[in-house]
């Protein structure tokens, strides 16, 4: 599949600082190289192909010109381009994989943004592909042309970008130690549900692996929304317990999302994940944060939206512990679901030392299927040879 | 930020563009609400002309990738009276948003301080004279079927009538044929053989 782009030496649409900023086009190019791309640098398209644009940014800042800082990609493509797309002999592929935002919030409607645009500059159904970090993009934008009688124009697909594969994976599954605490929890980021999860260890006195609390310092702490306490308290205990910081210390040398802390796992029984989305409603992110206990082979929880652990078994992963009730994935409702999670998480905590151990024995087949099928999957080049075989379906359909 | 621009968008998809005769207008280019590149969008889709005219030549600089748009560095009313009847166009969409509007207060006396450098002395109702000058310049060129967006145009409720840059614009407008399609957002969409 041909590749165009306007420049040698710069991405496309490099005049928007936002775009440009992402990653070379040296970078961009040896990412789609694993696909069965072929370069052109030409502003003249005699063979179908499409034209590349990355983004970084959440949907409300590249949608639409709605405020200061944010910007309508598409209306930024030159009409050469367009006029290529109309005649189908370009397909605009916009990937947005590095945040994985939902479309549309009650201030926002990307969706409508990106349909009305479409339509403004008169360009074919599917002729834009977008591949979104929003792994449900595809499934809420169906959804949304539906409530509002509109034709799909856009296809989406999945895209991860945050897979942990240049974090150096260990060969080998981690050996866990003896005498290991019942689980772990790294929070370096700041997010409110980080914030209410680790009220919940120190006020349940689960006691971890645990890291969080060091932005308390730079971010007000926030009212609870998921548990009933009152804040005074909430913040009492939170002050009282945290900072800890038990990974990453040097967050200047060291770069967090490509650390694998391997002593942790080691000393320690379970993985806590704390994703960075939890309450987008009908979205869906993953980040490394996910995929590190299955780089490492460890067993796992994650506190994230809804459907994450689903979506991990689509992809071939299993995560069924036995004795863990991960049945909390499959709650909508927030509150619900982050109190199921903690009531899981104590339940296994509370699991005499000897039982740990005897579960421990029982999972290691999962642990060792998890380690072996990350290795296998290219979440880059699958993501690719997608986008490669829908604009080939694309260009015999639609041509 | 002001994005009234974006109303129009029912009613643009309703027109029959003409790719001989028809131009895209805008008087008052970009100030960062995106509306530059919105028209310079619809221009590429029926490939007719785009004009986007400014006294500032900044629009332009910042806004160079967009490739269908026809910058031009110009009072909107000298612009109108001098160059449009030359180009032997007819306007199909007049998008008015230039010389400021504003309510007494801090951002008026910045605006009258701006202005005073290009020695204008800047008041509201200088600003209505404006956008009815261009109006009236423009009206021999409007298309039969045609569509002018008033931006920071609102709608005086208890009066019904409208204050604000295009205050005089929309019964002089009313007066020869356009109808009113949208008023809401600050601003005022009318329209003729729709």
């Amino acid at each position: 599949m041909l590749c165009y782009f306007d420049s040698d030496t710069e991405v496309n649409l490099s005049h928007i600082v936002d775009i440009k900023q992402v990653r070379s086009l040296e970078e961009l190019k040896k990412r789609l190289s694993e696909s069965a791309f072929e370069f052109v640098q030409s502003t003249e398209y005699s063979q179908q192909g499409l034209y590349v644009v990355e983004v970084s940014k959440i949907p409300e800042l590249w949608c639409a010109k709605t405020f200061l800082k944010s910007f309508n990609l598409l209306l930024n493509i030159p009409s050469r381009v367009i006029k290529a797309a109309k005649s189908k002999k370009i397909r605009i592929l916009i990937l947005s994989i590095v945040e994985g935002d939902n479309f549309t919030s009650n201030a926002f409607d990307g969706f409508e943004h990106l349909h009305n645009t479409i339509r403004l500059l008169g360009l074919p159904k599917y002729s834009v592909l977008i591949v979104s970090g929003n792994l449900n993009a595809s499934q809420q934008y169906t959804e949304w042309c539906k409530q509002h009688s509109k034709e799909e124009y856009i296809e989406f697909q999945e895209g991860v970008e945050w897979d942990g594969k240049e974090s150096h994976p260990p060969n080998d599954v981690v050996n866990l130690k003896d005498n290991c605490l019942p689980f772990n929890s790294l929070n370096r980021a700041h997010r409110n549900h980080r914030t209410e999860h680790l009220y919940f260890l120190a006020e349940n006195k689960l006691q971890g692996l645990v890291s969080g609390g060091a932005w308390f310092s730079t971010h007000p702490i926030d009212a609870p929304i998921y548990q009933t306490v009152e804040y005074n308290h909430y913040n009492t205990v939170l002050t009282a317990n945290y900072p800890k910081t038990i990974d990453v210390t040097d967050l200047v040398n060291q770069v967090p999302n490509l650390t694998n802390n391997l002593e942790i796992y080691e000393s320690s029984q379970l993985t806590v994940v704390t994703e960075s989305h939890f309450n987008q409603t009908g979205g869906l992110f993953i980040t490394e944060k996910t995929f590190r206990p299955l780089l490492v082979g460890h067993p796992f929880m994650i506190l994230g939206q809804k459907g994450t652990l689903e979506k991990l078994r689509s992809w071939g992963f299993s995560t069924d512990f036995d004795g863990i009730d991960q049945l909390y994935d499959l709650i909508e409702d927030d509150q619900e679901r982050f109190l199921h999670f903690h009531r899981s998480l104590k339940d296994w905590y509370n699991v005499p030392s000897e039982e740990k151990k005897l579960m421990l024995q029982k999972w290691k087949s999962t642990i060792k299927h998890n380690f072996d099928h990350y290795k296998i999957i290219n979440f880059k080049k699958s993501m690719f040879d997608c986008a490669i075989e829908s604009s080939k379906k694309y260009f015999k359909e639609y041509s | 930020m002001a994005n009234f621009h974006l109303n129009s968008q029912p009613y643009l998809s309703q027109l029959s563009y003409n790719q001989d005769r028809d131009i895209i207008l805008e008087i008052g280019s970009d100030q960062n609400e995106g509306s530059t590149e919105f028209f310079n969008g619809l221009s590429v889709n029926w490939e007719i002309p785009f004009y986007t005219v400014d006294v500032v030549i900044e629009p332009q600089r910042r806004l160079a990738h967009l490739d269908h748009s026809i910058w031009q560095v110009e009072t909107g009313s000298v612009w109108t009276k001098k160059i449009l009847p030359t180009l032997n166009k007819q306007i199909k969409i007049l998008y008015l948003d230039n010389y400021d509007w504003s309510n007494p207060g801090p951002n008026a006396d910045t605006i009258k301080t701006s202005y005073a450098f290009r020695n204008v002395d800047w008041s509201n109702l200088g600003s209505q004279i404006e956008h009815l000058h261009q109006m009236i310049n423009c009206m021999p060129y409007m298309a039969d079927q045609s569509l002018v967006i008033c931006d920071d145009t609102p709608v005086v409720e208890h009066h019904g009538t409208y204050t604000g840059k295009c205050g005089a614009v929309v019964p002089y407008l009313l007066c020869n044929g356009y109808k009113i399609l949208y008023t809401g957002n600050n601003g005022v969409i009318l329209a003729r053989g729709l």
